[in-house]
């Protein structure tokens, strides 16, 4: 256990306290918080508050009798005009039959670009909203304040506890016609902003653990190292060295977001506050709002578990490597499923075949990549998701399972035959190791 | 003491030590030799608890060799086993401490090796600056540096000049003073005899040599006689019974007979030539030894 803790500690040091390390964090970071702050770094460019127009025409429909209709269209009336040229046309309801249900969605060219339908269920406030293309803003709006009604009912803040009152369930109806054109150009956007970073983690990890034990093994210095430590302690430590430092990464990296986000949205309160052109992070993402979050929890989990697969696939391959070109050589087919799964995900996120979408997203080498996007496009849920991570989390103790034992004879193997030969000899020396190994104890 | 006691190592029907035995007492020096792929990096990896016998023991101050043992033995194997890219320091560090050793120990031993072997100025190079014999210093003090009491070197003077290996030979004795179990081996065999009391050679995995070295030359009946003489004619030394060879190097001859009894017949000849200034009974060498059983030179080998 000590041996394995320094062990660790030595793969880690060995790659964060490095001036690659240092200098390659500080310009993601930079990159990261650039990005970030992509919306109030375009609102600065924009020029003065009320060059653009949001001229939507929507219907607020109100059957309450607590006017909220009244309360709704002031409140998109002042926020708009505070920052666009308001020419927003809310028409005000209180009769349920001018909502027209789902058939809103099949008009080629409806009158109204969203309608708001608020309404009472017991005493209870509820509300629908049907959108076919409003502004960010005023879908943004609609988040913060349809939450509010049921204390606006009761005239009460949030000084009386949630439990006593109940936020309004609002609900955004989707487009039943599916063919949502706009939301696939996003997806497919967004599908291939996802992959990079998880295909780039994977990669490295890859390369790192190949590149370490390659180091220590044509170098012969392994001899040494394996007569101090067991091959299985080694082989545990590589892999726990790399997903720690990726861990490390990872949350470096939600930091500069965290940091990013946080700054954005002060700038733009603030802006707002200044009658500016400040734009938050919520009204930009609008309806993909609330995937956004639990996607990028999606992406660091299959990032982490990921590289976890992928580096055992490493860290074996490289022990049956004999230098860094046969180890080059050797990983050849890894990374082209690596590369298929890359595809697989972009062309997921583009499709929507949910079938495909489904193949990869259970697929354990490809769903690393796959998973975000089905995600995030709506094609899979929660219970997809957690057992696509079963799978995956399965697949990395099978794969240590295999390639344990293995590794005690091919990290020691200077074998320079075909891969699938290797594999064989290795097989059989593994074998015959492990069997003398029970004698041995045996006789102890 | 090291025992090693039948051990036999199979791989499927490759079989890579066949039935060795041997002791290592403590304070002793072992010689363990053999031609490439006679099983000596495989003994070598079975004493170091890397492999396990199919059948037989490997046991070191009476207990089984494991990782529970490793901590106590120091090795070195024949090639450089160096990880270039790293300082000496950084190396020295990592083995030590994966030996257990604590840090402050390290430095403190790295730094008097570092002297003892005139390089403290090395220290914070990186190994691929150093030159070959250097890198063999590190890889020495790498071996060292848990200090063991039980050292396996496996060609510790490859790429020395006279000078090192001088510096190494004086290391190797006082560990063996110090009490250290020593086993090595090294393709020059005369340091193998010069170094070593008890020796094993391997072929295919057997051993074909074993035991005190006195006893392994005094067994081996074929002995040399030097001689220095004027108008020695071969063929008369050819046609002595018992004489199987006759050659000359600058102007010394060396007359190989059967056994000792041939040499008063020898002698009987050379007596009446003209100048004898030289005329010594010698035991075969190792090396002679080494070519007769196993069928060619060791440094060939």
């Amino acid at each position: 256990m000590k041996k394995l803790k320094y062990l660790i500690k030595y793969g880690l040091k060995k790659r964060i306290f490095t001036k690659a390390f240092y200098i390659s964090t500080a310009i993601i970071g930079v990159i990261i918080i650039g990005i970030t702050l992509l919306p109030t770094i375009i609102g600065s460019f924009s020029g003065e508050p009320g060059g653009e127009v949001v001229d939507d025409h929507i219907l607020i429909v109100d059957t309450t009798g607590y006017n909220f209709n009244d309360a709704l269209s002031t409140g998109l009336h002042a926020i708009v005009n505070n920052l666009y040229d308001d020419q927003l046309q809310a028409d005000l309801s209180t009769d349920a039959n001018d909502v027209p249900g789902l058939s809103y969605y099949d008009e080629e060219d409806p009158t109204y670009r969203g309608i708001i339908y608020i309404y009472l269920e017991g005493d209870l406030v509820k509300a629908k909203v049907y959108n076919s293309g409003m502004h960010g803003i005023i879908t943004s709006f609609l988040t913060e304040l349809l939450p509010e009604l049921q204390r606006m009912k009761y005239q009460v803040d949030h000084s009386v506890p949630g439990e006593l009152i109940a936020d309004t369930q609002y609900e955004f109806i989707k487009d039943p016609n599916a063919e949502d054109t706009e939301l696939q150009a996003i997806m497919s956007a967004l599908s291939t902003a996802v992959i990079i970073p998880i295909f780039i983690l994977i990669t490295m990890s890859l390369q790192f653990i190949g590149t370490e034990i390659m180091e220590e093994k044509s170098t012969k210095a392994i001899e040494i190292i394996i007569a101090s430590v067991p091959p299985r302690t080694h082989f545990f430590a590589k892999i726990l060295s790399i997903m720690i430092f990726m861990i490390v990464q990872l949350t470096t990296y939600v930091i500069f977001g965290l940091v990013g986000f946080g700054l954005n949205e002060l700038i733009s309160a603030g802006q707002t506050a200044a009658g500016g052109a400040g734009q938050s992070w919520s009204v930009i993402v609008g309806v993909l709002g609330p995937v956004v979050l639990p996607t990028l929890i999606i992406v660091l989990i299959c990032a982490i578990l990921g590289g976890l697969i992928y580096s055992i696939i490493g860290g074996f391959f490289a022990s049956l490597s004999v230098n860094q070109e046969d180890y080059q050589a050797i990983q050849t087919p890894v990374m082209m499923i690596l590369m298929l799964s890359y595809v697989g995900g972009i062309m997921a996120g583009a499709s929507q075949l949910s079938g495909l979408l489904l193949f990869f997203s259970y697929f354990p080498f490809s769903a690393p990549l796959v998973l975000p996007v089905a995600f995030a496009a709506g094609q899979i849920g929660w219970m997809e998701v957690v057992v696509s991570f079963s799978i995956m989390v399965g697949t990395a103790i099978v794969l240590l399972i295999l390639f344990t034992p293995l590794y005690r004879a091919s990290i020691l193997s200077y074998d320079q035959s075909s891969l699938m030969k290797r594999i064989k000899n290795i097989y059989r020396t593994s074998k015959v190791l492990k069997e003398n190994q029970k004698l041995y104890e045996g006789n102890k | 003491m090291l025992e090693v006691k039948n051990v036999t190592l199979k791989y499927g029907d490759f079989v890579a030590v066949d039935d060795l035995s041997f002791e290592v007492e403590k304070g002793e020096i072992f010689g363990l030799l053999g031609t490439n792929g006679a099983g000596k990096t495989t003994t070598f990896r079975t004493i170091m608890g890397l492999l396990y016998p199919s059948s037989g023991y490997v046991r070191y101050e009476g207990e089984f060799v494991s990782y529970d043992t490793v901590d106590k033995i120091g090795y070195m194997i024949e090639e450089r086993s160096l990880l270039t890219k790293l300082t000496v320091k950084d190396l020295i560090l990592y083995f030590g401490q994966l030996k257990n050793v604590p840090v402050n120990d390290i430095l403190s031993r790295l730094d008097y090796w570092l002297e003892r072997f005139n390089i403290t100025d090395y220290k914070n190079k990186k190994i691929k600056e150093l030159s070959k014999g250097n890198q063999q210093k590190i890889q020495f003090i790498s071996a060292l540096i848990n200090e063991p009491s039980l050292l396996v070197l496996d060609e510790p003077f490859s790429g020395l000049d006279v000078i090192n290996i001088e510096l190494f030979v004086d290391v190797i004795r006082e560990y063996q003073q110090k009490g250290c179990t020593i086993i090595f081996s090294s393709h020059q065999i005369d340091h193998v005899e010069s170094f070593c009391e008890r020796l094993v050679v391997l072929e295919k995995g057997k051993s074909v040599i074993s035991g005190l070295i006195k006893d392994v030359k005094n067994d081996f009946k074929k002995h040399n006689i030097k001689v220095i003489a004027d108008d020695l004619d071969k063929d008369k030394v050819l046609s002595i019974p018992g004489v199987i060879g006759c050659t000359k190097d600058s102007k010394e001859w060396t007359i190989k007979i059967e056994s000792e009894e041939i040499a008063p017949s020898v002698f009987h000849y050379v007596k009446d030539l003209k100048n004898l200034r030289k005329y010594d009974v010698e035991q075969a060498s190792l090396s002679e030894i080494f070519i007769a059983k196993v069928g060619k030179k060791y440094e060939e080998a």
